[in-house]
Protein backbone atom coordinates (compact mmCIF):
# COMPACT_ATOMS: atom_id res chain seq x y z
CA UNK A 1 0.00 0.00 0.00
CA UNK A 2 1.55 3.25 -1.10
CA UNK A 3 -0.19 5.58 1.65
CA UNK A 4 -1.25 5.38 5.23
CA UNK A 5 -4.57 5.17 6.37
CA UNK A 6 -7.33 8.23 7.22
CA UNK A 7 -6.96 7.31 10.54
CA UNK A 8 -3.33 7.38 10.92
CA UNK A 9 -2.87 10.39 9.58
CA UNK A 10 -5.92 12.20 11.47
CA UNK A 11 -4.35 10.67 14.57
CA UNK A 12 -1.00 11.64 14.40
CA UNK A 13 -2.67 15.61 12.84
CA UNK A 14 -4.71 15.79 16.67
CA UNK A 15 -2.48 13.61 18.82
CA UNK A 16 1.18 13.52 18.16
CA UNK A 17 1.82 16.97 15.80
CA UNK A 18 0.68 18.99 18.68
CA UNK A 19 3.40 17.68 20.85
CA UNK A 20 6.55 17.90 18.22
CA UNK A 21 7.10 21.33 19.59
CA UNK A 22 7.77 20.39 23.11
CA UNK A 23 9.56 17.07 21.59
CA UNK A 24 11.97 19.29 19.89
CA UNK A 25 12.75 21.78 23.09
CA UNK A 26 13.08 18.63 25.15
CA UNK A 27 15.74 16.94 23.07
CA UNK A 28 17.36 20.14 22.56
CA UNK A 29 18.06 20.45 26.11
CA UNK A 30 18.68 17.20 26.99
CA UNK A 31 21.18 16.46 24.12
CA UNK A 32 22.71 19.34 23.00
CA UNK A 33 25.07 17.12 20.92
CA UNK A 34 22.35 15.96 18.78
CA UNK A 35 20.40 16.32 15.59
CA UNK A 36 17.29 16.55 16.52
CA UNK A 37 15.68 16.97 13.07
CA UNK A 38 17.32 13.60 12.49
CA UNK A 39 15.36 12.07 15.37
CA UNK A 40 12.16 13.80 15.08
CA UNK A 41 12.42 12.52 11.51
CA UNK A 42 13.16 8.85 12.21
CA UNK A 43 10.28 8.84 15.03
CA UNK A 44 8.11 9.60 12.36
CA UNK A 45 9.03 6.74 10.11
CA UNK A 46 8.63 4.40 13.08
CA UNK A 47 5.11 6.10 13.49
CA UNK A 48 4.55 5.30 9.78
CA UNK A 49 4.51 1.80 10.41
CA UNK A 50 1.88 1.46 12.71
CA UNK A 51 -0.99 -0.42 11.79
CA UNK A 52 -3.72 0.68 14.54
CA UNK A 53 -3.53 3.48 17.26
CA UNK A 54 -6.48 2.05 19.31
CA UNK A 55 -3.92 0.81 21.85
CA UNK A 56 -2.04 3.87 22.19
CA UNK A 57 -3.71 4.98 25.37
CA UNK A 58 -1.21 8.47 25.46
CA UNK A 59 0.09 9.42 22.25
CA UNK A 60 2.36 12.25 23.97
CA UNK A 61 4.13 9.17 25.90
CA UNK A 62 4.10 7.28 22.72
CA UNK A 63 5.87 9.80 20.99
CA UNK A 64 7.98 11.19 23.35
CA UNK A 65 9.55 7.24 24.10
CA UNK A 66 9.26 6.26 20.56
CA UNK A 67 12.32 9.46 20.08
CA UNK A 68 14.09 8.41 23.51
CA UNK A 69 14.14 4.74 21.99
CA UNK A 70 15.89 6.54 18.91
CA UNK A 71 17.58 8.51 20.91
CA UNK A 72 19.15 5.41 22.68
CA UNK A 73 19.91 3.61 19.07
CA UNK A 74 22.28 6.31 18.90
CA UNK A 75 23.73 6.47 21.54
CA UNK A 76 24.37 2.73 21.11
CA UNK A 77 25.45 2.82 17.88
CA UNK A 78 27.73 6.00 19.23
CA UNK A 79 26.28 8.07 16.01
CA UNK A 80 26.07 11.72 16.73
CA UNK A 81 26.30 11.48 20.74
CA UNK A 82 28.72 11.89 22.83
CA UNK A 83 29.36 9.46 25.63
CA UNK A 84 28.50 12.14 28.19
CA UNK A 85 25.34 13.06 26.30
CA UNK A 86 24.41 9.92 28.24
CA UNK A 87 24.06 11.83 31.26
CA UNK A 88 20.96 13.51 29.89
CA UNK A 89 19.53 9.80 29.46
CA UNK A 90 18.58 10.21 33.53
CA UNK A 91 16.21 12.37 32.80
CA UNK A 92 14.50 10.72 29.87
CA UNK A 93 12.22 8.63 31.90
CA UNK A 94 10.97 12.22 33.44
CA UNK A 95 11.10 14.98 31.23
CA UNK A 96 8.75 14.27 29.16
CA UNK A 97 5.74 13.33 31.16
CA UNK A 98 4.70 16.37 33.07
CA UNK A 99 1.19 16.44 34.00
CA UNK A 100 -1.75 14.24 32.88
CA UNK A 101 -4.51 14.71 30.27
CA UNK A 102 -5.97 18.09 30.91
CA UNK A 103 -2.07 19.21 29.22
CA UNK A 104 -2.32 17.71 26.33
CA UNK A 105 -6.16 18.55 26.03
CA UNK A 106 -4.85 21.88 26.15
CA UNK A 107 -2.57 21.02 23.67
CA UNK A 108 -4.33 19.62 20.79
CA UNK A 109 -6.22 22.78 21.27
CA UNK A 110 -3.70 25.44 21.11
CA UNK A 111 -2.51 23.87 18.10
CA UNK A 112 -5.88 24.24 16.33
CA UNK A 113 -5.71 28.35 17.38
CA UNK A 114 -1.92 28.02 16.39
CA UNK A 115 -3.36 26.69 13.02
CA UNK A 116 -5.56 29.66 12.81
CA UNK A 117 -3.06 32.47 13.58
CA UNK A 118 -0.14 30.68 11.04
CA UNK A 119 -2.93 30.68 8.01
CA UNK A 120 -3.82 34.52 8.30
CA UNK A 121 0.18 35.43 8.31
CA UNK A 122 0.55 33.77 5.00
CA UNK A 123 0.39 35.58 2.30
CA UNK A 124 -2.25 36.56 0.32
CA UNK A 125 -3.17 33.71 -2.17
CA UNK A 126 -1.86 31.21 0.23
CA UNK A 127 -3.91 32.51 2.61
CA UNK A 128 -7.24 32.53 0.67
CA UNK A 129 -6.54 29.42 -0.51
CA UNK A 130 -6.33 28.00 2.94
CA UNK A 131 -9.47 29.78 4.21
CA UNK A 132 -11.16 28.24 1.63
CA UNK A 133 -10.06 25.18 2.06
CA UNK A 134 -10.63 24.40 5.64
CA UNK A 135 -13.40 26.99 6.45
CA UNK A 136 -15.84 26.36 3.37
CA UNK A 137 -14.33 23.11 2.91
CA UNK A 138 -13.91 23.36 -0.85
CA UNK A 139 -11.38 21.12 -2.70
CA UNK A 140 -8.72 22.15 -4.62
CA UNK A 141 -10.19 22.18 -7.99
CA UNK A 142 -13.21 24.01 -7.34
CA UNK A 143 -10.62 26.81 -5.19
CA UNK A 144 -8.61 26.71 -8.57
CA UNK A 145 -11.71 28.02 -10.75
CA UNK A 146 -13.00 30.44 -7.99
CA UNK A 147 -9.56 32.20 -7.40
CA UNK A 148 -8.78 31.60 -11.55
CA UNK A 149 -5.58 30.27 -11.08
CA UNK A 150 -4.44 27.00 -12.33
CA UNK A 151 -4.57 23.80 -10.66
CA UNK A 152 -1.13 23.60 -10.38
CA UNK A 153 -0.53 26.88 -8.66
CA UNK A 154 -3.18 26.06 -5.97
CA UNK A 155 -1.24 22.81 -5.25
CA UNK A 156 2.13 24.81 -5.22
CA UNK A 157 0.26 27.39 -2.28
CA UNK A 158 -0.77 24.49 -0.86
CA UNK A 159 2.14 23.12 -0.58
CA UNK A 160 4.48 25.99 0.01
CA UNK A 161 1.89 27.12 2.89
CA UNK A 162 1.75 23.66 4.45
CA UNK A 163 5.31 23.40 4.94
CA UNK A 164 5.65 27.06 6.30
CA UNK A 165 2.89 26.31 8.89
CA UNK A 166 4.38 22.83 9.62
CA UNK A 167 7.38 24.53 10.55
CA UNK A 168 5.88 27.25 12.61
CA UNK A 169 3.56 24.66 14.34
CA UNK A 170 6.20 22.25 15.45
CA UNK A 171 9.33 24.14 15.93
CA UNK A 172 9.84 27.07 19.03
CA UNK A 173 12.77 28.33 16.73
CA UNK A 174 11.55 28.52 13.72
CA UNK A 175 8.03 30.08 15.24
CA UNK A 176 9.71 32.86 15.56
CA UNK A 177 10.05 33.82 11.66
CA UNK A 178 8.30 37.33 10.65
CA UNK A 179 5.01 36.61 9.32
CA UNK A 180 3.20 39.63 8.07
CA UNK A 181 0.51 40.87 9.31
CA UNK A 182 -3.02 42.11 7.53
CA UNK A 183 -5.58 44.80 8.10
CA UNK A 184 -8.74 43.49 9.22
CA UNK A 185 -10.74 43.17 5.28
CA UNK A 186 -8.86 39.93 4.72
CA UNK A 187 -11.80 37.56 5.01
CA UNK A 188 -14.60 39.37 2.86
CA UNK A 189 -12.59 38.27 -0.33
CA UNK A 190 -13.33 34.88 0.37
CA UNK A 191 -16.98 35.25 1.12
CA UNK A 192 -17.60 37.38 -2.36
CA UNK A 193 -16.45 33.68 -3.85
CA UNK A 194 -19.53 31.99 -2.31
CA UNK B 1 14.14 19.35 1.49
CA UNK B 2 12.39 15.73 2.48
CA UNK B 3 10.06 18.17 4.35
CA UNK B 4 9.33 20.25 0.35
CA UNK B 5 9.02 17.16 -1.34
CA UNK B 6 6.28 15.67 1.45
CA UNK B 7 4.43 18.62 1.28
CA UNK B 8 3.97 18.45 -2.47
CA UNK B 9 2.55 15.08 -2.52
CA UNK B 10 0.97 15.65 0.85
CA UNK B 11 -1.13 18.37 -1.60
CA UNK B 12 -1.27 15.86 -4.69
CA UNK B 13 -2.76 13.20 -2.76
CA UNK B 14 -5.18 15.81 -1.24
CA UNK B 15 -6.73 16.46 -5.12
CA UNK B 16 -6.27 12.92 -6.39
CA UNK B 17 -3.34 11.07 -8.03
CA UNK B 18 -3.63 9.26 -11.14
CA UNK B 19 -1.70 6.32 -12.47
CA UNK B 20 1.63 8.20 -13.42
CA UNK B 21 1.56 9.97 -10.41
CA UNK B 22 0.35 7.05 -8.20
CA UNK B 23 3.71 5.29 -9.38
CA UNK B 24 5.86 8.00 -8.95
CA UNK B 25 5.22 8.47 -5.20
CA UNK B 26 5.39 5.11 -4.96
CA UNK B 27 9.06 5.03 -6.08
CA UNK B 28 9.78 8.15 -4.10
CA UNK B 29 8.78 6.70 -1.11
CA UNK B 30 11.09 3.56 -1.65
CA UNK B 31 13.90 5.65 -2.78
CA UNK B 32 14.11 6.46 1.16
CA UNK B 33 12.55 5.59 4.41
CA UNK B 34 12.66 8.45 5.97
CA UNK B 35 9.99 9.26 3.26
CA UNK B 36 7.19 7.73 3.98
CA UNK B 37 7.20 9.49 7.97
CA UNK B 38 7.63 12.53 6.34
CA UNK B 39 4.72 12.49 4.31
CA UNK B 40 2.90 11.23 7.57
CA UNK B 41 3.92 14.17 8.85
CA UNK B 42 2.92 16.31 6.65
CA UNK B 43 -0.51 14.76 5.60
CA UNK B 44 -1.30 15.22 9.37
CA UNK B 45 -0.61 19.07 8.93
CA UNK B 46 -2.68 19.05 6.34
CA UNK B 47 -5.63 17.54 7.87
CA UNK B 48 -5.58 19.92 10.63
CA UNK B 49 -6.22 22.45 8.13
CA UNK B 50 -9.50 20.66 7.75
CA UNK B 51 -12.88 22.09 6.72
CA UNK B 52 -14.47 22.96 10.27
CA UNK B 53 -11.45 21.06 12.15
CA UNK B 54 -10.48 24.52 13.73
CA UNK B 55 -14.01 25.70 14.36
CA UNK B 56 -15.91 22.36 15.48
CA UNK B 57 -15.96 21.64 18.73
CA UNK B 58 -13.14 18.94 19.47
CA UNK B 59 -14.62 15.92 19.64
CA UNK B 60 -12.46 13.64 20.34
CA UNK B 61 -9.88 15.36 22.85
CA UNK B 62 -10.22 12.98 25.39
CA UNK B 63 -6.95 11.32 25.47
CA UNK B 64 -8.28 7.03 25.95
CA UNK B 65 -11.67 6.61 24.67
CA UNK B 66 -13.60 4.01 26.83
CA UNK B 67 -15.22 1.41 24.90
CA UNK B 68 -16.04 -0.45 27.36
CA UNK B 69 -19.66 0.11 29.59
CA UNK B 70 -18.71 -1.98 32.36
CA UNK B 71 -15.61 -0.42 32.89
CA UNK B 72 -17.27 3.17 32.84
CA UNK B 73 -19.72 1.77 35.49
CA UNK B 74 -16.97 0.61 37.38
CA UNK B 75 -14.98 3.80 37.42
CA UNK B 76 -18.21 5.71 38.64
CA UNK B 77 -18.60 3.04 41.03
CA UNK B 78 -14.96 3.35 42.22
CA UNK B 79 -15.12 7.11 42.25
CA UNK B 80 -17.95 7.24 44.13
CA UNK B 81 -16.63 4.68 46.70
CA UNK B 82 -13.54 6.75 47.08
CA UNK B 83 -15.42 9.82 47.65
CA UNK B 84 -17.06 7.82 50.49
CA UNK B 85 -14.20 6.73 51.79
CA UNK B 86 -12.79 10.31 51.85
CA UNK B 87 -15.84 11.54 53.37
CA UNK B 88 -16.05 8.69 55.48
CA UNK B 89 -12.96 9.85 57.03
CA UNK B 90 -11.46 7.94 59.96
CA UNK B 91 -12.78 4.93 60.33
CA UNK B 92 -12.14 3.31 56.88
CA UNK B 93 -8.41 3.75 57.83
CA UNK B 94 -8.66 0.70 59.21
CA UNK B 95 -8.11 -2.93 56.59
CA UNK B 96 -10.49 -4.53 55.35
CA UNK B 97 -11.86 -1.26 54.69
CA UNK B 98 -11.96 0.82 51.54
CA UNK B 99 -13.03 -0.01 47.90
CA UNK B 100 -12.03 -3.46 46.62
CA UNK B 101 -10.85 -3.81 43.09
CA UNK B 102 -10.15 -6.77 41.42
CA UNK B 103 -9.71 -7.86 37.83
CA UNK B 104 -10.60 -11.48 36.35
CA UNK B 105 -8.08 -13.44 34.56
CA UNK B 106 -6.87 -11.30 31.05
CA UNK B 107 -8.25 -8.12 31.77
CA UNK B 108 -6.38 -5.41 32.18
CA UNK B 109 -7.80 -2.34 34.03
CA UNK B 110 -7.09 1.41 33.90
CA UNK B 111 -7.79 3.43 36.76
CA UNK B 112 -8.15 7.21 37.34
CA UNK B 113 -7.75 7.73 41.45
CA UNK B 114 -9.50 10.35 43.02
CA UNK B 115 -6.52 12.20 44.15
CA UNK B 116 -5.12 12.44 40.05
CA UNK B 117 -3.15 9.23 40.78
CA UNK B 118 -3.65 6.49 38.32
CA UNK B 119 -3.40 2.25 38.32
CA UNK B 120 -3.37 0.25 35.88
CA UNK B 121 -4.54 -3.22 37.26
CA UNK B 122 -3.02 -6.38 35.82
CA UNK B 123 -4.41 -9.54 35.31
CA UNK B 124 -5.84 -11.64 38.32
CA UNK B 125 -5.62 -9.09 40.57
CA UNK B 126 -6.70 -8.02 43.99
CA UNK B 127 -6.14 -4.99 45.48
CA UNK B 128 -8.01 -2.33 48.06
CA UNK B 129 -7.86 1.13 47.92
CA UNK B 130 -8.16 3.54 51.51
CA UNK B 131 -8.00 7.14 50.95
CA UNK B 132 -8.27 9.58 53.84
CA UNK B 133 -7.55 12.92 54.08
CA UNK B 134 -3.65 12.16 55.03
CA UNK B 135 -2.65 9.04 53.71
CA UNK B 136 -2.98 7.22 50.42
CA UNK B 137 -3.63 3.24 51.08
CA UNK B 138 -3.51 0.38 48.64
CA UNK B 139 -3.22 -2.83 49.01
CA UNK B 140 -2.13 -5.08 46.93
CA UNK B 141 -3.60 -8.84 48.10
CA UNK B 142 -2.92 -10.53 44.96
CA UNK B 143 -1.02 -9.99 41.37
CA UNK B 144 0.07 -6.95 39.79
CA UNK B 145 -0.12 -3.05 39.34
CA UNK B 146 1.85 -0.24 37.93
CA UNK B 147 1.27 3.49 39.95
CA UNK B 148 1.83 6.40 38.71
CA UNK B 149 1.34 9.07 42.20
CA UNK B 150 -0.02 12.36 41.86
CA UNK B 151 2.61 14.42 44.11
CA UNK B 152 1.04 15.19 47.84
CA UNK B 153 4.09 15.68 50.22
CA UNK B 154 1.45 15.63 53.35
CA UNK B 155 -0.82 12.68 52.30
CA UNK B 156 2.22 9.94 51.43
CA UNK B 157 1.64 7.04 48.97
CA UNK B 158 1.71 3.63 50.30
CA UNK B 159 1.13 -0.03 49.02
CA UNK B 160 0.64 -2.46 51.00
CA UNK B 161 1.84 -5.64 49.51
CA UNK B 162 1.55 -8.38 52.08
CA UNK B 163 4.46 -7.24 54.81
CA UNK B 164 6.30 -5.29 52.30
CA UNK B 165 5.41 -1.39 52.17
CA UNK B 166 6.58 0.51 48.82
CA UNK B 167 5.89 4.44 49.42
CA UNK B 168 6.34 7.05 47.06
CA UNK B 169 5.26 10.80 46.89
CA UNK B 170 5.41 11.59 43.09
CA UNK B 171 6.69 8.80 41.24
CA UNK B 172 5.66 5.68 38.91
CA UNK B 173 6.41 2.13 39.93
CA UNK B 174 5.18 -0.97 39.83
CA UNK B 175 4.49 -3.76 41.95
CA UNK B 176 3.93 -7.58 41.03
CA UNK B 177 2.98 -10.16 44.40
CA UNK B 178 5.03 -13.24 44.00
CA UNK B 179 5.22 -16.29 46.49
CA UNK B 180 6.76 -15.22 49.59
CA UNK B 181 7.62 -11.36 48.57
CA UNK B 182 7.03 -8.40 46.07
CA UNK B 183 8.89 -6.96 43.04
CA UNK B 184 9.03 -3.40 42.91
CA UNK B 185 10.03 -1.47 39.37
CA UNK B 186 10.17 1.97 39.62
CA UNK B 187 9.79 4.00 36.27
CA UNK B 188 9.85 7.85 37.63
CA UNK B 189 11.19 9.19 41.19
CA UNK B 190 12.02 7.42 43.70
CA UNK B 191 10.53 4.97 46.02
CA UNK B 192 10.72 3.94 50.38
CA UNK B 193 10.88 -0.03 50.71
CA UNK B 194 10.76 -1.90 53.90
CA UNK B 195 8.68 -4.68 55.74
CA UNK B 196 6.88 -4.58 58.48
CA UNK B 197 7.76 -8.24 59.20
CA UNK B 198 11.54 -6.89 59.70
CA UNK B 199 14.09 -4.91 61.29
CA UNK B 200 15.77 -3.55 58.16
CA UNK B 201 15.94 0.20 57.27
CA UNK B 202 14.12 1.16 54.73
CA UNK B 203 15.51 1.41 51.61
CA UNK B 204 15.03 3.66 48.49
CA UNK B 205 14.72 2.68 45.11
CA UNK B 206 15.24 5.15 42.31
CA UNK B 207 14.10 5.20 38.66
CA UNK B 208 15.36 2.51 36.38
CA UNK B 209 15.75 0.26 39.27
CA UNK B 210 14.42 -3.26 40.44
CA UNK B 211 14.29 -4.72 44.09
CA UNK B 212 13.23 -8.22 45.26
CA UNK B 213 11.70 -7.88 48.56
CA UNK B 214 10.97 -11.03 50.77
CA UNK B 215 7.90 -11.00 53.16
CA UNK B 216 10.98 -11.39 55.52
CA UNK B 217 12.60 -7.76 54.67
CA UNK B 218 15.57 -9.37 52.32
CA UNK B 219 16.14 -6.57 49.65
CA UNK B 220 18.09 -7.46 46.19
CA UNK B 221 18.24 -4.73 43.91
CA UNK B 222 18.41 -4.91 40.15
CA UNK B 223 19.56 -2.35 38.11
CA UNK B 224 17.60 -2.16 34.62
CA UNK B 225 19.09 -1.45 31.62
CA UNK B 226 17.31 1.40 29.47
CA UNK B 227 14.74 -0.58 27.45
CA UNK B 228 13.82 -3.16 30.52
CA UNK B 229 11.32 -0.62 32.17
CA UNK B 230 9.28 -1.02 29.11
CA UNK B 231 9.82 -4.79 28.93
CA UNK B 232 8.73 -4.83 32.53
CA UNK B 233 5.63 -2.65 31.77
CA UNK B 234 4.68 -3.79 28.46
CA UNK B 235 1.63 -5.52 30.30
CA UNK B 236 0.45 -2.17 30.12
CA UNK B 237 -0.24 -2.28 26.82
CA UNK B 238 -1.39 -5.70 26.62
CA UNK B 239 1.84 -6.93 25.46
CA UNK B 240 4.64 -9.37 26.44
CA UNK B 241 7.80 -8.83 26.01
CA UNK B 242 10.11 -12.01 26.10
CA UNK B 243 13.69 -11.35 26.44
CA UNK B 244 16.00 -14.65 26.87
CA UNK B 245 13.41 -16.02 29.23
CA UNK B 246 13.18 -20.17 29.48
CA UNK B 247 10.15 -21.36 27.77
CA UNK B 248 8.68 -22.55 30.99
CA UNK B 249 9.05 -18.83 32.24
CA UNK B 250 7.17 -17.41 29.43
CA UNK B 251 4.65 -20.10 29.78
CA UNK B 252 4.00 -18.80 33.00
CA UNK B 253 3.82 -15.36 32.21
CA UNK B 254 1.16 -16.06 30.24
CA UNK B 255 -0.56 -18.49 32.18
CA UNK B 256 -1.64 -15.43 34.70
CA UNK B 257 -3.74 -14.02 31.69
CA UNK B 258 -5.86 -17.22 30.74
CA UNK B 259 -7.73 -19.86 31.97
CA UNK B 260 -6.77 -22.07 29.70
CA UNK B 261 -3.33 -22.90 30.61
CA UNK B 262 -0.35 -23.66 28.61
CA UNK B 263 1.91 -26.45 29.94
CA UNK B 264 5.49 -27.36 28.62
CA UNK B 265 6.77 -30.57 28.28
CA UNK B 266 9.94 -31.23 31.04
CA UNK B 267 12.63 -31.80 28.11
CA UNK B 268 12.32 -27.99 26.33
CA UNK B 269 11.08 -26.59 29.80
CA UNK B 270 14.87 -24.73 29.68
CA UNK B 271 15.14 -23.72 26.05
CA UNK B 272 15.07 -19.73 24.91
CA UNK B 273 12.40 -18.07 23.98
CA UNK B 274 12.18 -14.24 22.57
CA UNK B 275 9.58 -12.35 21.10
CA UNK B 276 6.50 -10.29 21.29
CA UNK B 277 3.47 -11.10 22.13
CA UNK B 278 -0.40 -9.85 22.74
CA UNK B 279 -0.91 -10.82 26.02
CA UNK B 280 -4.65 -12.89 24.71
CA UNK B 281 -2.86 -14.50 21.87
CA UNK B 282 -2.14 -17.64 23.44
CA UNK B 283 -2.45 -19.54 20.73
CA UNK B 284 0.09 -17.15 18.80
CA UNK B 285 2.53 -18.00 21.41
CA UNK B 286 2.52 -21.64 21.72
CA UNK B 287 2.83 -21.78 18.07
CA UNK B 288 5.69 -19.55 17.88
CA UNK B 289 7.00 -20.87 20.90
CA UNK B 290 6.44 -24.40 19.99
CA UNK B 291 8.36 -23.94 16.78
CA UNK B 292 11.39 -21.85 18.51
CA UNK B 293 11.96 -24.74 20.51
CA UNK B 294 11.34 -27.39 17.66
CA UNK B 295 8.36 -28.76 19.38
CA UNK B 296 4.87 -29.18 18.71
CA UNK B 297 1.53 -28.16 19.88
CA UNK B 298 -1.06 -30.49 21.45
CA UNK B 299 -4.13 -29.49 22.69
CA UNK B 300 -6.64 -31.07 25.11
CA UNK B 301 -9.94 -29.30 26.88
CA UNK B 302 -8.40 -26.93 29.18
CA UNK B 303 -4.53 -27.51 28.40
CA UNK B 304 -2.30 -26.13 25.76
CA UNK B 305 0.35 -28.24 25.78
CA UNK B 306 4.10 -27.85 23.97
CA UNK B 307 5.77 -31.22 23.46
CA UNK B 308 8.68 -32.69 21.69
Amino acid sequence: MVTMSQQLIGWVGRHILPHERQLRAWLRAAFPAIDVDDVVQEAYCRIATLTHVEHIDDPRRYLFRTARNVVLEQIRRERVVSIEAASGLAELELAPEEQGSPERVVAGRRALERVERLIEGLPDRARQVFRLRKIEGVPQREIAARLGLTETVVENEVARGLRRILDQLTDEERAEMPTRRKPASRTSKAKEQR
Amino acid sequence: MIDDLACQWAARIERGLDDAEQDRLGQWLDADRRHRGALLRAQAALSLLDRGRALAPIEDETPEPEPATDRRWFLKFSASGLAAAIAGGIGLRLWPKGTPISTGIGEIRRLPLDDGSVAVVNSASRLRVAFTRDRRDVELAEGEAWFEVARNHRRPFTVHAGPVRVQAVGTAFDVRRRDGGSEVTVTEGTVKLWSTDSDAEPVFVSAGNRAKVSDIGGVEMASLVPAAPDQTLAWRDGRIVLDDMTLAAAAAEFNRYHAEQLVIDPSLADKQVVGWFRTDDLDGFATAGAAMVGGHVERDRNTIRIVP
